[in-house]
């Protein structure tokens, strides 16, 4: 990336970090190299007819190897592969979901409960089993509490709140650009040459002895861990742990 | 500090989410990418027209590392994980997409893929369902990736939620034979694989291990946890990751014996870090149809029906007026038992649809940029349930590019919803969508073309000075233009006006809404009339202005605190991004509203 980009890049988030010291910025690139691998010499099962089979343990459709360096697994045998088609029932049923939010948002309860520095994590049309339309998570930074608004079939929208030790949703992109900057922040100032490295970035969970109840299944912050490497899914080089909830870093260096 | 900015590179380049509805060789079922960050799900799975699960997802991978020395993590396979598989295939595979679906042969044998590509730290997982056009599908996930030079495992966790013929009366037994009468938990060494049957039909399918499955150990102490169904259970997955399912939701263990019943599995995916980066690590089950007939039963003689409605004059919709036959022309994108075909009830000719509980039907047309096409439909919302009429454009991948919608309100006599919009660069598809929770009947729907637009301009011509930019301020019109945002029971128009004949009266927490356009820098002022019955019950009038994200940007929120109708006035300036204004009315208990007015100055 030059630096044009990247000066372009600060510019396009400039609003949301004008109202929040920790929205850092960072820079999402892309790919990855994937390399397919595993043995499978696994005894595929027989069809339903074939009781015998049935009961003989083996590998469901075994894929080909460790070095044919295939995305998807091939499935061995395979022949034939033909692409299937897609249907418009995403794309109809997104502005079902787009409808959804907009009742959910401009409840001024939810509006109250999310305050200023929240950020929307996701948002999923209901199974049919549920008496909700829709759901949307939330995170509040102010207050560190996941909030789960949601719509209901009869056209009501409530919320539920959990503190952030109690339940947090999976991480954000932004929240992973976020921590990702922090933490390369905290490496160089330590002299760590993270130069030519790629990053990742992931909710953290604490370990068992930082859990202080049954119920405490997450941190008490929104914390996400952060990895520097050569990429394509190869052992990351340095690592960090990141407190979004105050902008700060917990802990850096080279990977256990 | 440029070279070093320039080297950082991560996998955020999330991929669009997807769903779809497929028929194969037997099979019916949707899935999803976005269903309560549960991974690749699958929902309303049948077999030659047998239920079988009304769901199956796989809400966390939970790794753990020796001693803690990394981790434990907890993958979540949602929205934001989803992401093309750039650069990861050596050949042209399922077109890169973050979602493969493809058919093959195995030995003449007629399979269906449908999996989707995740990332997750430094962890790609592929979640796959293998169907063969014999009676089984398998649910297999791969991992690959090294995120700690640390031994590790990885337990996988799937749901399985039977409904087989139906979501009642489901029946587990471990074997074919030893039927399980409370919840329980289980290792796949006690048996060589479960069945569940519903109790009635006796139709029935086997849950079998994979030989790659993997060994339990104390981080996840079992492979199968059966439960009765549990809404609030079977969505996302809220125990971070020592949560586990086995020692979850037992206490007391409930009765499974002819219920709805939820089956987790779990499999084991041992890593040690000397097998490297590289290796596909793969497990999952495999689900066979046992208990019913393989060939599909054969269908009865169809009885002669006449041609569907064809679409006439300007209208591009097929059977419009839901005449017979049913809902020839019309997809199903909801519960297929919730829409109905009836001959009564009817705004128009023969027949109408009512649809109720989330259903919802669809149907789309060849479109292109700048067409322009007007929905105009009527319906009748007995009730309160959520209600809507849509009118979107999608891209040629089926990707939604533009939605107008109206909320349907409750009336014991049709009325007519009417929606309009130009489609935007990239259109090739325009739908039109009935979508309701509650028992509301649709009927005369038609999608025409308006006169062909010139192409959009760049910004849109502001509103003369002192025009409304709300519809119905006044409520004359009923609820023609306001939306719900949130009440148990709809808010209604009284005769309590400050002036005309109309006015808006809330309680019980309803909240309604109003949404326009709006132009950065441009000031929005807003005023109505508004009273309080009492103001120990909280009564507020808002002005929203919001991004295209519908985050707000600014909001005044105002109390109404007066029995008598009194004006309530704000004034903002959008600021820079923000895309639309929105007027909120919201009432605990008893909130009166007339003569809404915006304007820009």
């Amino acid at each position: 990336m030059e630096l044009a980009d990247f000066r372009l890049y600060f510019a396009a988030g400039s609003r949301e970090m004008a109202g929040r010291k920790r929205r850092v910025i960072g820079m999402a690139v892309v790919p990855l190299l994937v390399v397919a691998c595993g043995e499978s010499d696994g005894v595929r099962f027989g069809g339903p007819g074939d009781e015998q089979a049935l009961l003989t343990p083996g590998v469901h459709t075994p894929h080909t190897g460790p070095s044919d360096g295939i995305w998807p697994p091939q499935p061995e045998g395979m022949t034939g592969a033909e692409p299937f088609p897609a249907s418009a029932r995403a794309g109809v049923l997104s502005g079902v979901l787009a409808a959804a939010r907009k009742s959910i948002l401009n409840n001024p309860q939810v509006r109250s409960g999310l305050g200023t520095d929240y950020r929307e994590i996701e948002a999923t049309l209901s199974d049919d089993k549920s008496d909700q339309v829709a759901g949307i998570v939330f995170y509040n930074y102010t207050t560190d509490e996941t909030i789960e608004a949601s719509l209901a079939a009869d056209g009501t929208v409530s919320s539920r709140v959990s503190g952030a030790s109690v339940y947090q949703p999976m991480e954000h992109p932004q929240e992973q650009t976020d921590a990702i900057v922090l933490a390369q922040t905290a490496l160089t100032n330590s002299s760590f040459d993270i130069t030519g490295l790629q990053a990742t970035a992931m909710l953290a969970f604490p370990p068992l002895s930082d859990i202080e109840s049954n119920e405490a299944h997450f941190y008490q912050h929104r914390v996400l861990y952060v990895t520097f490497g050569p990429g394509a899914g190869e052992l990351p080089v340095y690592t960090a742990l990141v407190d979004l909830s105050n902008a700060s870093v917990i802990e850096h260096g080279p990977v256990k | 500090m440029r070279a070093l900015i320039s080297s950082l590179i991560l996998l955020l380049s999330t991929a669009t989410s997807q769903a779809a509805d497929v028929d194969w060789s037997g099979w019916s079922f949707n899935y999803s990418t976005d269903n309560n960050s549960s991974g690749l799900v699958l929902t309303d799975v049948s077999f030659n027209n047998n239920k079988l699960l009304g769901k199956v997802s796989m809400p966390v991978m939970r790794v753990e590392y020796e001693n803690d020395i990394c981790g434990p993590y907890a993958d979540i396979m949602g929205p934001t994980a989803l992401r093309n598989p750039l650069n990861g295939a050596q050949i042209e595979a399922c077109n890169n997409q973050a979602v493969c679906r493809r058919t093959f042969s195995v030995n003449g044998e007629n399979m269906l893929e449908v999996g989707a590509n995740w990332q997750i730290g430094e962890y790609q997982i592929y979640q796959t369902y293998y169907f063969s056009e014999n009676g089984y599908m398998d649910s297999r996930v791969y991992s690959r990736g090294l995120q700690c030079q640390i031994q590790h495992n990885h337990h996988g966790q799937w749901m399985f939620d039977f409904d087989i013929d139906g979501s009642a009366n489901d029946q587990l037994a471990k074997g074919d034979s030893d039927v399980q009468i409370t919840e329980f938990n289980d290792l796949k060494t006690n048996t060589d694989y479960w069945t569940v049957q519903d109790k009635n039909t006796g139709n029935s399918v086997r849950l079998t291990p994979a030989g790659d499955d993997g060994e339990p150990d104390n981080f996840a102490k079992y492979d199968f946890a059966a439960r009765a169904f549990n809404a609030e259970e079977v969505g996302r997955w809220r125990y971070g990751a020592r949560g586990e399912i086995g020692t979850l939701f037992n206490s007391p263990a409930q009765n499974i014996d002819g219920t709805d019943l939820v089956v987790w599995y779990v499999s084991h995916l041992p890593h040690s870090p000397e097998e490297g980066a590289a290796i596909w690590h793969a497990s999952g089950p495999r689900i066979t149809v046992t208990g019913q007939s393989i060939e599909p039963a054969p269908a009865p003689a169809p009885a002669p029906q006449p041609a569907p409605e064809p679409a006439s004059g300007n209208n591009v919709l097929v059977n419009g007026g839901f005449e017979t036959p049913a809902f020839a022309g019309w997809n199903s994108c909801g519960p297929a038992d919730n829409i109905e075909y009836v001959l009564n009830g009817q705004s128009d000719g023969v027949g109408a649809a009512r649809i109720s509980g989330g259903g919802c039907l669809y149907q789309e047309v060849a479109a292109q940029a700048n067409d322009s096409f007007q929905l105009s439909c009527d319906a009748r919302l007995n009730g309160t349930g959520w209600t809507i009429v849509e009118l979107s454009y999608l891209d040629a991948n089926f990707e939604n590019l533009l939605t107008d919608v109206a909320q349907v309100s409750s009336s014991s006599a049709y009325a007519n919803y009417q929606l309009g919009a130009v489609a935007p660069e990239g259109t090739a598809h325009v739908a039109a969508l009935l979508y309701s929770e509650a028992n509301t009947y649709f009927d005369s729907c038609s999608l025409t073309p308006v006169a062909s637009t010139a192409p959009t301009p760049a910004t849109a011509p502001a509103p003369a000075p002192s025009a409304n930019l709300l519809a119905n301020g006044g409520f004359e019109n009923n609820l023609t233009a306001w939306s719900s945002c949130g009440a148990t029971t709809l808010p209604g128009v009284s005769t309590d006006a400050d002036t005309g004949s109309s006015a808006l009266t809330v309680n019980n927490s309803g909240c309604m809404y109003q949404e326009f356009t709006i132009e950065p820098g441009t000031t929005y002022s807003m005023d109505c009339r508004a009273k309080s019955e009492d103001p120990l019950f909280y009564t507020s009038v808002s002005l929203t202005l919001l991004d295209s994200n519908y985050a707000a940007l600014e909001n005044v929120e105002l109390p109404v605190e007066t029995p008598a109708f009194a004006n309530v006035t704000a004034q903002l300036t959008a600021p820079a991004n923000s895309r639309f204004g929105s007027v909120v009315l919201y009432s605990d208990d008893v909130g009166t509203f007339d003569n809404c007015v915006v304007t820009s100055n």
